[in-house]
């Protein structure tokens, strides 16, 4: 035992060195480090932790900062892989995962990170959850951990709440919450027609959403843990909230109140509503930009849906997009906005909507899908990442773009079919 | 002001009139021999119901015009109400791919309807809602929706329906029918009227 410990703090003693060798590999990614993730052979809860092994591969594959390992090897927890063995095999990371089940229902999960080229233990951190089906958490924090262990650039968003609407049968559609996956899911409103979800603050405690179970369409605040309800305004017709700015002070909505929708800004803390568009045919779906100076929004003013830019308090409005004729469903950040563009029938004749991506500065224009109808595109906080909902073939899924490695994921919801997304 | 036809006072009177008659018959034929006094002349009997029925008032039932309406069975192509006491079917109204206005033949429907829903009393609501096929899901969507129920309401209001006309848009929310095809879509792209007091 003591000989082991011995041995242990000489290898920890070397890590420093090492690890900074592993900052190099990540941050030319060149060649990404190549992490293996191993159940231990004495674990004492195996069920639930096969779903976390597989969800934290997904999690470092959709990072794009790790490879990947197939090599097969388990140990118990307490001991120390074959690490001359592992490294021959050009095994970069070690991470060896258990978990414990207590009476209580608490989930704890164990882990340990051997750095392979250090011969290093160089991480171990326990997480516990009292409700074991959010175990998709445990899985996403312990890939943030180590991700931010070695200094990646940030994958925050991974454990956080995505927020969604899905229709269940016509006339209903519930309201909620889940990871990214879509592993875990919480209903949080239920009952008739709730609709256009979106996160009013970073904290994900309160959400705003149109209700269709009052006399007219009404834009509830709802706080989902203590269950707290505001109305914000009513509108006959249609109401929807289209954008929270970032400290949750703004928020910009579309209404109709005399049966013609336009875009409004309502300040929350002095509830003060101004009407930002006045065209008599559709104004809908604005986002702030440039500081919530101005807005980027889908009108239909030239005859067909497109996407325009304006200033909030004047009334100029500037075309943004020159391709198709038929764009609506736009996200911004900083000089970069997505859209969804309805694209021609395509040879085999199925119409489709495909998301485009642009930049205000440049000529530069990229399409992100292929097919299907794909729709409601929101940039992540840092603007890395796209999320969005894909219809294809019958299936509702949720879709994660990794814009800098252009790569795209796919996460179906089964049951329903998915009306809108936040996250 | 209504007249009410009053079934049960008129029914009572005749009841009692045949009652009366069939009474005397029997008196006659099965009492003759007793009671004498008790021949009731058939003659009379007929006159006085002659006069009987004269003093029922005017049968004439006047037209009940308040403006009140009950609803009727709702089917694949509107919702039948009866107004007036008349049944009418208040007709639902189809719209192009991506498009909110009326072509020729639903402007004439939707003319059809406003002349039958102009007699509806101006305190009730006609509640006219907007859908769309599954093509989008986003708030262009339900915008297309609500510009589909104006255009219809527009109509409504401009062809004498004195009534409130409420507008509100489903989006494709609220399908009636699933499948992927061209005669399910244009099914769904729709504005439905209700009734409300």
């Amino acid at each position: 035992m003591y000989r082991i410990l011995l041995i242990i703090s000489i290898f920890i003693s070397s890590v420093f060195a090492q690890v900074d060798a592993n900052l190099e590999i990540v941050k030319k990614a060149n060649t990404l480090p190549k992490i293996l993730v191993s159940i231990a052979s004495n674990s004492s809860e195996n069920g639930t932790l096969s779903k976390i092994k597989n969800t934290l591969i997904k999690d470092f594959e959709i990072s794009g900062h790790f490879e990947i390992s197939n090599i097969q090897s388990q140990i118990k927890y307490e001991e120390i892989p074959d690490l001359i063995n592992l490294s021959n095999q050009g095994l970069d990371l070690y991470l060896n995962i258990s978990a414990i089940k207590d009476a209580s229902g608490e989930y704890r999960l164990l882990t340990k990170l051997f750095d392979i080229n250090a011969r290093a233990l160089i991480l171990e951190k326990v997480y516990t959850t009292s409700q074991e089906e959010r175990y998709p958490f445990l899985a996403h924090r312990t890939a943030i951990t180590v991700n931010d262990f070695f200094k990646a650039p940030s994958i925050a968003w991974m454990e956080k709440f995505v927020l969604f609407s899905a229709y269940q049968s016509s006339g209903k559609a519930n309201i909620m919450i889940g990871d990214y996956t879509l592993s875990y899911k919480k209903t949080v409103v239920t009952g008739g027609l709730n609709i256009f979800p979106k996160w009013a603050d970073k904290e994900q405690k309160s959400i705003y959403f149109t209700s269709y179970n009052y006399d007219k369409p009404t834009l509830v605040k709802l706080n989902i843990f203590n269950r707290k309800r505001e109305i914000i305004m009513q509108s006959e017709g249609m109401i929807a909230c289209s954008d929270v700015n970032d400290n949750g002070s703004k928020i910009l909505i579309t209404a109709s109140p005399n049966s013609q929708p336009d875009v409004y800004l309502y300040e929350t803390n002095t509830k003060k509503k101004t009407r930002v568009t006045k065209y008599s045919g559709i104004d809908v779906g604005a986002q702030f930009i440039e500081d919530d100076s101005r807005i980027v929004f889908v009108s239909d003013r030239l005859g067909n849906p497109n996407i325009f830019a304006k200033s909030i308090y004047s009334s100029g409005v500037e075309k943004l997009v020159y391709h198709s004729k038929n764009n609506s469903s736009a996200t911004a950040y900083k000089n970069n906005i997505v859209y969804s563009s309805k694209d021609n029938d395509n040879e085999l004749g199925a119409k489709s909507f495909n998301l485009y991506l642009m930049s205000t500065k440049s000529d530069n224009l990229t399409r992100l899908t292929a097919n299907g109808i794909n729709q409601f595109p929101k940039f992540s906080s840092d603007g890395e990442s796209l999320l969005f909902i894909k219809s294809y073939n019958g299936v509702s899924s949720v879709g994660i773009i990794r814009l800098n490695f252009n790569k795209s994921y796919l996460f179906p919801l089964s049951g329903g079919k998915i009306q809108s997304i936040d996250w | 002001m209504i007249e009410i036809f009053n079934f049960k006072d008129e029914f009572m009177k005749k009841l009692s009139i045949y009652s009366l008659l069939v009474a005397s018959v029997l008196f006659t034929t099965g009492c003759s021999e007793k009671n004498v006094d008790m021949n009731v002349d058939n003659g009379a009997v007929e006159q006085s119901s002659e006069t009987a029925l004269n003093t029922i008032p005017d049968t004439n039932i006047n037209e009940i015009n308040d403006g009140s309406f009950t609803m009727g069975e709702t089917t694949a192509d509107g919702v039948y109400y009866i107004i007036n006491g008349k049944k009418v079917l208040i007709e639902n109204i189809y719209f192009g791919f991506d498009k909110y206005n009326l072509s020729a033949d639903m402007k004439d429907k939707a003319m059809s309807n406003a002349s039958k829903l102009s007699a509806i009393n101006p305190a009730s609501t006609v509640k006219v809602s907007g859908n769309t096929d599954e093509w989008g899901t986003d708030e262009y969507n339900y915008a297309l929706g609500l510009k589909r129920a104006k255009a219809v309401k527009d109509v409504l209001v401009t062809n004498g329906v004195s009534a409130n006309v409420s507008l509100v848009s489903l989006g494709e929310s609220s399908p009636v029918c699933t499948e992927k095809n061209t005669t399910c879509w244009q099914k769904n792209r729709r504005v439905e009227h209700a009734l409300s007091k």
